[in-house]
């Protein structure tokens, strides 16, 4: 069905804004929102690690410097200081890989670069034959929504479960079968003994 | 030639400090640092936006209603778009919606599963240090550590119904599809422009919505 020039040139300027542009801008808050992201997530991380180390530290140091019972509170919270800031900086660890900033900014990044490269084969006003400027809108869209594909395709394959999760579900998994496994033989021992028991009395 | 020559600066320019148009909209947790602000829902909305447009109604107008715009091919774009309303729009608001369902159901399971190793650290670390020291709560510990274990076992009996990251995916990837089909008939790309009637391009659109949206590419782009 072949469409008029006008018709051609409504369709072009609704897919440049609405696809085009768009998705371009998209990319770009992508982008910079994962940046800020990872920034904001590695400064936490840092700290807590530091703070650890700090805790430790400063705990060692005080107990070899001062008399135990005049600092004594301020070296035991210092203690449980350097036990819970490993624990909060791992979460902001397994963060970082649950999200994957740092991977999708790349591969927006990567799309947006491509999508500039699509954009770029647009049709010009001053083209004059039909065919011509209806063969260039098939190009620029059709390579703008394969932009859209490939990055669909790499985002679907780098969303991943972390390792340190699956591997966490599965050890409690495991310990809470091991504590099932215990109790059924208590049980067991228990029933046994008490059938030994009725045995002896009747 | 370029962009430029084709439409005037105020229509080229790309409106970097706009939000992209999606169901979600701007103002979420405005003021949080930005890593808290991608942290999932509690309360998720339990239905897709109905009145959600890939084409916000007010700036499509405005480039419709352009002088250089032909009145003639401005309402064949707008019966195309109500066309698809029904017959893609809503499948796409559908599958964007459990698409993004399902990601804040993964995330929430993820990051129980990230506090409960965490504690589980904790109650790890306090047991060791009450060995050396003052051991009447090491059963305090090996309780913690037990609890977290049986509570990590039921998160993961919960989250086995319905496994929300394959049904993320694949929600996402068709709602993609249906978003990229959209734009392929909008600017009537192949397969819409061998079409010889507008009811036959009507039809085609018809079917490859409902193919795409049972995860059947096999008429869609992908082969093509």
């Amino acid at each position: 069905m072949m469409r008029s020039r006008e018709d051609l040139k409504a369709r072009y300027r609704i897919f440049d804004k609405f696809a085009v542009k768009d998705q371009k801008n998209y990319y770009r808050r992508t982008v910079a929102e994962n940046r800020r992201s990872a920034v904001q997530v590695n400064q936490l991380r840092a700290t807590f690690a530091l703070l650890s180390g700090l805790s430790a530290a400063l705990a060692g140091l005080l107990s070899q410097i001062w008399d135990g019972s005049s600092v004594g509170a301020f070296v035991q919270f210092l203690a449980v200081m350097a036990v819970v800031m490993p624990a909060v900086g791992a979460i902001f660890n397994t963060l970082a890989d649950l999200y994957q900033w740092d991977k999708l900014t790349s591969i927006y990044d990567s799309a947006l670069e491509n999508m500039e490269a699509a954009d770029a084969l647009s049709p010009s006003d001053k083209i004059t034959e039909n065919d011509l400027y209806e063969a260039r809108l098939h190009a620029f869209a059709e390579g703008a929504l394969m932009v859209m594909n490939d990055e669909t395709a790499q985002w679907g394959q780098s969303i991943r479960t972390p390792d340190q999760i699956e591997a966490f579900v599965t050890r409690q998994a495991e310990r809470a079968s091991r504590l099932r496994d215990d109790l059924d033989r208590t049980d067991d021992s228990d029933r046994a003994d008490d059938s030994d028991g009725d045995g002896g009395t009747s | 030639m370029t962009n430029d020559q084709a439409i005037t600066v105020e229509q080229t320019d790309d409106g970097a400090d706009e939000q992209p148009v999606t169901q979600q909209g701007g103002g979420f947790r405005e003021r949080w640092p930005m890593w808290l602000k991608k942290m999932p829902q509690p309360r998720f909305p339990q239905q897709p936006k109905k009145d959600f447009q890939l084409l916000p109604k007010q700036e499509l107008d405005k480039l419709l209603d352009a002088d250089d715009i032909d009145p003639a091919a401005a309402q064949r774009i707008r019966d195309d778009i109500t066309y698809m309303d029904y017959e893609l729009l809503r499948l796409f608001r559908e599958r964007d919606f459990y698409a993004k369902y399902h990601q804040n159901r993964y995330r929430i399971y993820q990051i129980t599963y990230m506090g409960l190793a965490a504690l589980a650290t904790l109650f790890g670390s306090f047991l060791a240090l009450s060995l050396n020291g003052d051991e009447s709560l090491v059963p305090l510990w090996a309780f913690g550590e037990t609890a977290v274990a049986l509570l990590t076992t039921y998160v993961a009996a919960l989250s086995s119904r319905e496994p929300p990251l394959p049904l993320w995916l694949e929600n996402r990837r068709r709602a993609e599809y249906l978003r990229r089909e959209y734009f392929r008939y909008i600017a009537n790309l192949s397969p819409y422009d061998l079409s010889k009637t507008p009811a036959e391009r009507e039809m085609k659109l018809s079917k490859r919505a409902a193919d795409i949206n049972r995860g059947n590419y096999v008429d869609s782009e992908e082969n093509e």
